[in-house]
């Protein structure tokens, strides 16, 4: 019996440094991405954008966006693509075997034709049954078998024909700058091959005619969890990782790819339920294998606006599909981890990608569990409990409460005091209740991982729209 | 603008001293918190000690940042109920009727919005109502206040200062022009620019080579109202340059004006070079070129280059240009290239009026590659219709 206690302790001491390196961690990357912007707000931020857009210097670009039953937003998301400004754009949509309204709303929206063009690439993709194009629009619908959204990705590539690719998602808002802003690492650096631009929460916020008009924090405290979290990932964890040339994730909602690059990879690689942290690893992969000189970016300042899930079912499904990704990608690639040869990415990306993206839950979890069995057998005192909780509970608020303050002291994207305050209070809270269901779903994530389960998912999650909403 | 080395070493050097800090501040609480022996007993108050010192430190920035904010936003109700009144006086001053100690009054009281307003009208108004602007810019401390900001390490404050010192053509300390930060350099070009200094194109356009392309872009919209200038007297030595990256620079800079500037044997002085310079000079030389069948012969020789990256810019250009000697070359480049050179050249055909779409609609029915044929006739065919 004495030797079960010792290894539960040495469990629990194994959690509690875990627990805390891991939020020291945290810590670090989000006071080196609070210098990084301070030090890029005030030197990125300013180019006026007029001689970009004059200028016939500028790259040109093919939005590619997957749609999949988007009946409700399609028009409206498909018009605001259309409308961004960047001097030589095209938006490619790619109708993944919808089984609603999606393909004939597009039809009818933009007075579609049936083209006769061809792809330029031959990545793997399902049949395309038919090609469309606007009359009046650079606008180039493909209509195809359902595949997923890797397959659709790696369909709208094969037809693209500009140097650069922007990845997505049809359900989600493009501020009208955002192209001029993320292209502008490609302009800066001509290794860059892909860049990442932030991805805000528009649930609380105004939308009119495709475009956000009024930035509000969310009214529901789900909705505005989830906002520190966005908060959270983009402006510490990502800014910090860019700095370092180890960013392991460009959203698939928003990522700028050099064409060529996705290409060389192979594309989008199919029924990957985190395609987008998986085709960045192997950009990475590549580039260090054949020993280039690359950049992969994250910048803050071009904004997608999505909506996220306001009821804890759609978020469950969400946060068990990104963590079964995670741990696919990283199988996938387990060789690179700590392997010199991938340098500051095979001994510090994917390590931190390992042990605080996808171990996290499980030792969370295990600390739960551990704690509470050993408070009702009696080998862990009330007090020896309490300093657990309160420490790590303390450190969650702190993590979470530097998010929101790094987005005051940065960007600034919400203008009233209220909105800081609900935001800074939601940061409070989340350590209570949400951040352990949030572990729990994932750690379920991890085991469905484990069990293999893989199909052509979409991860659809209910979407309200973009009309005026109150979450 | 990338950022600069020095702005890196800050960065690792606050990160340092923040950690630092830290370190230090949950020792002191781990040696003065623990007196037990045991180590998992020694284990909690260091854990804890390492979540109350940011947390301390995180509630104590919370609250800082509450109260700036609401007095940020206080700030900005207030600048909003005075700006009416500093636009109507800054109005009727400049126009040579109104208050000028009231005016005074405002630009001391309430700065940063009369700051604002005064460069909107700046930059809005030229003719008479410039130049008493720029009498007021002195006589309210404000140049003097622009000029002390062009070395302000906050780069926000410096380029405002730049450019407000280039709209009331004070002269700008040259080097600047080699600042380490690009932003900066790009800036103090622009303001040069704009202040009117007649050496400003030539240094401008000296610096150009040792810019990013954004910076290259940036500086190329500047220097777009002195492209005559500079294409008569700088633009041929640019482009005959050893230095690649100086002539990359300036052929850069003709495809950005896209003007009718004729360069004197533009077509010649980029012939032997290396064919990234070759292809950037195609997309300018339809209007930079002296003669139509000098630039044909630039097309020819690229459509013809063992290099396949030429051939499906060289097609366009054969398009663009109207060149029909070169139908024989784009057809065969339709039978036989890749498919992105091949589409171009079925493009090209396309616009090449009867006989390119005849050529085309036989391709079609006969040919090998008929998709790409089809393809850039029926986009050609719905360019037409409108």
């Amino acid at each position: 019996m004495s030797s079960f206690y010792h290894l539960v302790n040495v469990i629990l001491d194994v959690i509690i440094v875990y627990a805390f390196v891991s939020n020291f961690n945290y810590f670090v990357l989000m006071a080196l991405g609070f210098f990084v912007l301070r030090t890029q707000r005030t030197t990125e931020g300013s180019v006026e954008r007029d001689p970009l857009f004059r200028s016939r210097l500028m790259p040109a670009i093919s939005i590619i966006a997957p749609a999949h039953n988007e009946e409700l937003s399609i028009a409206q998301s498909t018009r605001s693509m259309l409308q961004l400004e960047y001097p030589e754009h095209e938006v490619i949509v790619v109708n993944d075997g919808s089984d609603d309204r999606t393909l004939q709303i597009l039809i009818d929206e933009f007075h579609l034709y049936k083209s006769s063009r061809q792809p330029l690439h031959n990545l793997a993709s399902a049949a395309v049954h038919a090609v469309y194009e606007s009359q009046n629009f650079k606008l180039l619908v493909i209509d195809k078998q359902n595949g997923g959204k890797s397959d659709s990705l790696n369909a709208a590539v094969n037809y693209a024909g500009t140097p650069l690719i922007a990845a997505v998602d049809s359900d989600s808002l493009l501020e009208s700058n955002s192209l001029l802003l993320v292209v502008r690492p490609f302009l800066e650096d001509e290794s860059t091959i892909a860049v990442g631009g932030i991805i805000r929460v528009v649930n609380g916020c105004t939308v009119e005619n495709g475009a956000v008009t009024k930035v509000a924090a969310p009214r529901s405290l789900l909705t505005k969890f989830q906002v520190v979290e966005y908060l959270r990932a983009f402006l510490g964890g990502r800014v910090a990782l860019s700095y370092m040339n180890s960013l392991l994730l460009i959203s698939g909602a928003f990522g700028l790819f050099r064409r060529d690059s996705v290409i060389e990879a192979g594309g989008f690689e199919l029924n990957s339920l985190a395609e987008d942290l998986e085709l960045v690893i192997r950009l990475h992969r590549i580039a260090r294998e054949k020993k280039r000189a690359y950049k992969i970016v994250f910048v803050p300042t071009p904004v997608c606006w999505t909506e996220v899930p306001d009821s804890w079912k759609n978020l469950a499904v969400q946060r068990k599909r990104w963590q079964r990704g995670g741990v696919e990608s990283m199988w996938k690639h387990r060789d690179m981890l700590f392997n010199p040869k991938f340098g500051v990415v095979g001994c510090f990306g994917m390590p931190y990608l390992l042990f605080l993206e996808i171990l996290g839950p499980t030792v969370e979890v295990t600390g739960y569990i551990i704690t509470i069995l050993g408070l009702l057998i009696g080998f862990i005192s009330m007090t020896t409990a309490l300093l657990f909780f309160i420490g790590s509970v303390l450190f969650g608020t702190m993590i979470s409460i530097s998010a929101v303050l790094l987005e005051e002291f940065t960007t600034r994207r919400y203008a009233h005091p209220l909105d800081l305050a609900s935001l800074i209070w939601a940061a409070l809270c989340e350590n209570f209740g949400y951040r352990q269901i949030n572990a729990l779903w994932r750690f379920s994530g991890i085991f469905q991982a484990l069990r293999n389960q893989k199909k052509k998912v979409w991860g659809k999650l209910t979407r309200r729209g973009f009309a005026p909403q109150a979450t | 603008m990338k950022t600069s080395e020095s702005s890196r070493i800050r960065v690792w050097v606050s990160i340092s001293l923040m950690v630092a800090v830290y370190i230090g501040a949950v020792y002191w609480v781990y040696r003065a918190s623990s007196t037990a022996s045991e180590p998992a007993a020694r284990l909690l108050p260091l854990a804890t000690g390492l979540a109350v010192v940011p947390s301390v430190l995180v509630t104590a920035l919370g609250i800082f940042s509450m109260i700036a904010k609401s007095f940020r936003y206080v700030a900005r109700v207030r600048d909003a109920r005075v700006s009416p009144e500093i636009r109507e006086t800054l109005a009727a001053v400049a126009a040579g009727d109104g208050d000028r100690e009231r005016l005074k009054w405002l630009a001391r009281q309430h700065p940063r919005p009369f700051e604002l307003i005064f460069t909107e009208f700046l930059s809005s108004f030229g003719g008479q109502i410039n130049t008493e602007l720029r009498v007021l810019a002195m006589e309210l401390g404000l140049a003097e206040r622009w000029r002390h900001g062009t070395s302000s390490r906050n780069f926000l404050v410096q380029k405002k200062a730049l450019a407000n010192l280039g709209r009331i053509g004070q002269a700008i300390d040259p080097r600047l022009l080699r600042h380490p930060l690009e932003q900066t350099r790009i800036e103090a070009g622009c303001a040069m620019l704009a202040s009117g200094s007649k050496d400003a194109p030539a240094q401008v356009f000296e610096m150009l080579p040792d810019q990013t392309l954004l910076g290259r872009i940036l500086l190329a919209d500047s220097l777009r109202p002195f492209a005559a200038e500079i294409c008569e007297r700088y633009m041929a030595d640019g482009i005959r340059s050893a230095d690649s990256r100086r002539a990359r620079a300036s052929v850069d800079l003709l495809r950005a004006w896209e003007r009718w500037i004729p360069i004197d044997g533009f077509s010649r002085l980029v012939a032997g070079r290396d064919i990234d310079l070759r292809l950037a000079a195609l997309q300018a030389l339809r209007y930079a070129s002296a003669t139509e069948q000098e630039a044909a012969q630039e097309v020819f020789a690229l459509l013809a280059s063992p290099d396949e990256r030429a051939h499906a810019p060289a097609a366009k250009a054969a398009s663009d240009m109207g060149i029909s000697a070169s139908i024989p070359l784009l057809l065969n480049q339709l039978r036989t290239a890749r498919p992105i050179p091949a589409l171009a050249a079925a493009r090209a055909l396309a616009k090449m009026g009867p006989e390119g779409q005849d050529l085309l609609e036989n391709e079609i029915l006969t040919g090998v590659r008929p998709q790409y044929a089809l393809q850039a006739l029926e986009q050609s065919l719905v360019t037409e219709r409108g």
